[in-house]
């Protein structure tokens, strides 16, 4: 509302214009629902329908045979005889994820945000900008190179080598530890934190200190309740990406009990396009093959995969809305 | 239903007993450990859970396990859940090995192929192991070629064998009026890439938005890679060993038909991003007629899923029939001996008894006792029983006591895999000192040439195919080939290129005449 | 009146210790996390690496065979191409959606951030994406054809693979909800004051829009350059690389020579170039933006 002039609303080339917007930010709407919708009704066409030229918009014979292989636990029919599709039941997948993630995510946020408001408000400007190169360099590295010192360090924690055998040493591969240790701190998210922390002026901050607010006062009062929008902001970018985590589980877990779900759905994906699928000793593919899924069942999985990310977006934008409301400089 | 649960209980209840035996009676000695990787999964805690699910093959797994501890005293058998296929299986295996939690034995081709492993020191020396059991004699050649360096031995092969072919729909042939010498919907006996294209074009219908097959670019080293095909060439100058020779005579002849027919034909498939699980799913829900596969999927028909093709055709086997690789034109009908299966070597870091315990535990459950209760289990479900017509080990081969293949598979499917399986074998590379390391990045350079070739519509003369061919022969000769084995001479060559062309001349001498020996006296005759 | 300096003393010290001790939980995951495995990594690109086997020390010959790799100019010349392009064709985007998505109602806000930002995994989305570009049985292609043009081969194009990999980011959901986030701290007074004065609507956003959220676009941008530069999974799910090298990037690159080669030694020093490049870009933003903020 702040952009049109609220007096003028009703002449008729402001009209025009706002009108103009609304059909642009609707059509736009369309044009990015278009590819969501396109994942929903591939997920439930039949096999040869999704090979169809030209594709159909609505199934002709709608079928929910891949979201069933997920939730039934059991799955393929040969004969009479049923296999498992997946090992587990998906539960026990999505128990994991939840665990993962969220242990993470209360770790992780307070660190960060504690970070960024320390090189945002707290640090000398010289030490802010050395410190918040240090923090964020983990950024500017391709995470695949330093996969394999991270191993190294988890088999021997806290070394990343058997140094002696005096020293004592932890194997955590194979434990929750593993998943949530190395998420704890994410230059990504201190990015977000001191961006916004950046746009709090200092004055507010000096005039509290001025007050006699304590350093946690001056944190608790003013600046949490002014940051709720990128508190929500980040929880959410956080809990999607560890949601979405696949290339460290699929490194550092070898139970198939301890997976989260997203490793589990992209190793059903990754097999499916394998050239080694049917050499492989998987019964699990072989039975996915057996009943000829292909880009419906993925599309599938994808669905299902998201939809958690979505409650979550649901629920911080409740947050960012009422951020607005809390807000105010009067 | 009933025999199922029945057999399920007394094996489950076996398995138990033995375990315990097992256990009570070796639980003093100290134990060799082994990581299995394709052992039983950690998914139920408890029997009767597995029960529930009627899960009949975590039972046979876990079956197995016990059952070999039993057998095998002394040894434990730990299974890992280990991801052995996927895209990320490299990276995997890196990360492990580096941290020791590897398993005992893993496929090699995500790390750069078995001679690079071999080269790099990443794989354990078998050759006294293998040697000691008394079948490996017959294992043939062609399975065991690309896993030796200088007569030892560092891998062993799957428990299953595959070659290259094509698969075909009957009812497509029959309505597109393709028909062989004896009047059967089938491609003619001996055919070649000229035969291909032209049934290609009649099977396509544009009005349907169905095709022939598919060809993406990939294909191209995935056949290749199987056979000494003509894409190396000697070093004339001794600085290295191998040129790159994508722009043979036979390579520029076979890039350009392939382009014709998806350019001009507009019959074939083809795409940088269709991999081989599309070129599968596409033949399967009948948007292309035939298909480039390796044997092994036809020769487990089980794992088909087609639906009901058509009237005449109800089942798969009834639909789709199989027969070799296409040749070249003008060639005699060359096919290339393409037999082969995956690799696997030892890990290194195992002591001896460990490795001992790991050869046993994989040659029983691949080719002895291990293998044959899985095939009377399935058997005994009503599954197809998981033999091959084509396999490294004899055991899979024939299956004493089950039901003749006949009665799984048509006679066609047998007779055609055991041609494949019989076709002459030609001298390897390998055995005469001259492997090819950085097998993976070749491939890569391979598959980019390949693909400059056939995504781009305008590259479309023998002249634009061979200049392109010429950049990626440049561009492996500065990368993937930039060594020099060590020790190896022009004598090496001399040897290898006489056999090869005594064998070409003796079993396909058109072959010999119009491809081999023009490229023979161009690039291969250095010494 | 004696008392202040002394009291304002401590709050400075205070503040000083503060400053610290917030940073502590953070420098110790830092470091034991990231900082440490990445020097262990950085060795690597002086060594000949060997995952069993002890390393062997080889000096800068990691680096003089990424130098005379005949793929290095072509990969970087692929990687600046496609981030310029990215950046310049995704990244107003999404701010000038959320500024005209203030100019509705609340309730059309409120839906409208739902439509607009609604996530799907990403790898999912990927793999969508490859499926709509297929030219045999594509969306993209069925559109074409409904509408006359001739079908396009997309990813298997050497000239429109690039922008087909552009377009997904087109749709990377997220950033646009950063920028709203940032819309409601500008207060509407603000706004109403320089009605008075009498701005139209462009001056308003020029005037105080975009500076107000100035430092969550900087902040943004750097984000956007890194992950442009270090894009891998589009690639990787859709193309490998192809055709014919077109699409091949630094990350896919590196991952290529490090893990399908196994020269961990040559893949790390792909990454350090990388890092290089990236620490010299971010500084430069980091002084361009801050005279601007500071003025």
């Amino acid at each position: 509302m702040p952009l049109i002039a609220k007096v003028g609303r009703n002449k008729l080339s402001v009209k025009f214009w706002l009108a103009f917007i609304t059909s642009f930010l609707w059509l736009g709407v369309a044009l990015h629902l278009f590819p969501v919708w396109w994942m929903f009704t591939s997920s439930i066409k039949p096999v040869p329908e999704v090979y169809k030229f030209p594709p159909t918009l609505w199934p002709h014979k709608p079928t929910l045979v891949c979201y069933k292989l997920f939730f039934q636990a059991i799955g393929v029919s040969y004969k009479g005889e049923y296999r498992t599709v997946l090992p587990f039941p998906i539960y026990v997948y999505f128990k994991n994820s939840l665990i993962y993630t969220l242990g993470t995510m209360v770790i992780q946020i307070p660190v960060c945000a504690l970070v960024a408001y320390s090189l945002s408000k707290l640090h000398s400007p010289r030490w802010s900008r050395i410190l918040f190169l240090a923090f964020i360099t983990p950024l500017l590295i391709p995470a695949q190179i330093y996969l394999i010192p991270r191993v190294l360090l988890f088999k021997n924690f806290p070394y990343a080598f058997k140094i002696s055998s005096n020293l004592p040493s932890v194997n955590l591969m194979n434990t929750t530890w593993v998943m949530i240790l190395p998420f704890c701190y994410d230059a990504f998210n201190v990015l977000l934190f001191k961006g916004f922390f950046d746009t709090i002026p200092e004055s507010l901050v000096n005039a509290a200190r001025l007050d006699g607010a304590s350093e946690i006062g001056i944190l608790r009062r003013i600046i949490i309740p002014l940051s709720k929008p990128i508190f929500a902001v980040v929880s959410w970018f956080s809990f999607s990406g560890l949601w979405n985590r696949f290339l460290w589980p699929l490194t550092v877990l070898t139970e198939e009990k301890m997976w989260p779900i997203s490793l589990r759905m992209n190793l059903l994906q990754t097999q499916l396009e394998s050239e080694h699928l049917q050499a492989g000793m998987s019964e699990i593919e072989l039975a996915l093959r057996e009943i000829g899924l292909g880009w419906n069942l993925i599309m599938a999985m994808g669905i299902i995969q998201s939809i958690p990310i979505f409650i979550v977006f649901l629920i911080c934008r409740e947050y960012l809305m009422k951020g607005i409301r809390l807000r105010g400089f009067k | 239903m009933e025999i199922r649960k029945k057999f399920m209980v007394g094996l489950i209840i076996s398995s138990l007993v033995t375990g315990m035996l097992a256990i009570s009676a070796f639980a003093a000695e100290k134990k060799i450990k082994i990581k299995v990787w394709a052992g039983p999964p950690t998914a139920y805690p408890t029997v009767e859970e597995m029960l529930e699910t009627t899960d009949v093959f975590k039972a046979r797994d876990l079956y197995e396990e016990v059952l070999f501890e039993a057998t095998h005293p002394g040894v434990d058998v730990v299974p890992v859940t280990w991801d052995m296929w996927s895209k990320e299986a490299g990276r995997k295996l890196m990360s492990g090995l580096a941290s020791g939690e590897a398993p005992c034995l893993y496929y090699t081709g995500h790390i750069g192929g078995i001679q690079t492993c071999i080269g790099q020191g990443l794989v354990a020396d078998i050759t006294d192991l293998w040697n000691a059991w008394p079948p490996h004699t017959e294992v043939p050649a062609a399975f065991m070629a690309p896993a030796m360096k200088d007569g030892h031995v560092y891998a062993i092969p799957q428990d299953l064998g595959m070659s290259w072919g094509v698969a075909y729909r009957k009812d497509w042939l029959e309505s597109a009026g393709v028909f062989n010498a004896e009047g059967k919907p089938a491609p003619p006996k001996n055919w070649t890439w000229t035969d291909y294209a032209k049934i290609m074009k009649k099977i396509t219908n544009p009005k349907k938005g169905t095709y022939g097959g598919c060809l993406p670019p990939f294909l191209q080293d995935m056949i290749d890679w199987e056979w000494d095909a003509p894409v190396l060439r000697p070093d004339p100058t001794g600085k290295y060993t191998w040129r790159a020779n994508f722009d043979s005579i036979e390579k520029i002849k076979l890039f350009k038909m392939w382009h014709d027919m998806i350019y001009v034909d507009k019959s074939v498939m083809t795409g940088a991003d269709i991999w081989y699980g599309e070129i599968n799913d596409t033949f399967k829900t009948e948007k292309c007629g035939t298909l480039i596969l390796k044997t092994i999927h036809l020769c487990a028909p089980d794992h088909w899923h087609f639906g009901k093709p058509s009237k005449k055709y109800p089942h798969f086997q009834e639909c789709v029939g199989i027969t070799f690789l296409p040749a070249m034109p003008d060639s005699g009908g060359m096919v290339p001996n393409t037999l082969h299966t995956n690799l696997f070597a030892f890990n290194p870091t195992l002591s001896k008894e460990e490795l001992k315990a790991a050869f046993d535990y994989y040659i029983w459950h691949w080719a002895g006792e291990g293998r044959s209760i899985y095939r009377r289990m399935r058997a005994l479900l009503g599954y197809i029983p998981y033999w091959r017509v084509i396999s490294p080990y004899p055991e899979n081969r024939h299956a004493p006591g089950l039901p003749p293949f006949t009665e799984f598979f048509p006679p066609e499917y047998i007779k055609i895999n055991q041609e494949m399986a019989n076709l002459p074998n030609a001298p390897r590379r390998d055995a005469f000192g001259l492997s090819q390391i950085h097998g993976k990045e070749f491939g890569d350079v391979y598959i980019s040439t390949a693909e400059k070739i056939l995504c781009d519509p305008n590259c479309n003369t023998v002249e634009k195919i061979t200049k392109v061919l010429q950049e990626g022969n440049k561009l492996a000769d500065e990368t993937a080939l930039n060594y020099k084995i060590k020790g190896q001479t022009m004598e090496d060559f001399k040897k290898y290129y006489t056999a090869l062309g005594e064998f070409y001349e003796k079993n396909w001498p058109e072959y010999y005449k119009n491809y081999w020996y023009p490229q023979f006296e161009k690039s291969y005759k250095v010494w | 009146m004696k008392s202040k300096p002394r009291t304002r003393e401590r709050q400075l010290k205070h503040k000083h210790y503060a400053g610290w001790l917030y940073s502590i939980p953070g420098f110790i995951f830092l470091i034991l996390f990231f900082w440490y495995p990445l020097i262990l990594s950085f060795v690597v690109a002086f060594q000949h690496w060997h995952p069993i086997k002890p390393p062997v020390y080889v000096g800068l010959n990691n680096f003089q065979l990424v130098f005379n790799h005949p793929l290095t100019p072509l990969v970087f010349k692929n990687t600046l191409i496609y981030a310029g392009l990215r950046i310049a064709l995704t990244f107003l985007i999404p701010i000038i959606v959320a500024i005209l998505i203030m100019e509705m109602r609340k309730s059309t806000i409120r839906i409208m951030m739902i439509l607009w930002f609604i996530p799907i995994s990403g790898v999912a989305l990927t793999i969508l994406w490859k499926y709509i570009y297929n030219p045999y049985y594509g969306l993209l292609n069925a559109i074409f054809v409904g509408l006359g043009f001739a079908p396009q081969r997309w990813l298997s194009d050497k000239n429109l693979a690039m922008l087909c990999l552009i377009l997904p980011s087109l749709i990377m959901f997220a950033p646009g909800l950063i920028y709203i986030g940032a819309l409601q701290t500008i207060p509407e007074e603000l706004y109403e004051a320089a009605e008075l004065e009498g701005a139209g609507f462009w001056s308003k956003i020029w005037h105080i829009t975009l500076p107000r959220i100035r430092p969550v676009i900087a902040m943004l941008l750097i984000l956007a350059v890194i992950s442009a530069f270090q894009e891998f999974n589009l690639p990787y799910i859709m193309t490998k690389g192809g055709p014919g090298n077109a699409t091949l990037f630094a990350v896919q690159y590196l991952w290529r020579t490090a893990f399908g080669y196994m020269k961990l030694g040559e893949g790390t020093a792909i990454a350090i170039l990388l890092f290089f490049f990236l620490l010299t870009l971010t500084i430069i933003q980091r002084k361009f933006f801050r005279e601007n903020v500071d003025e």
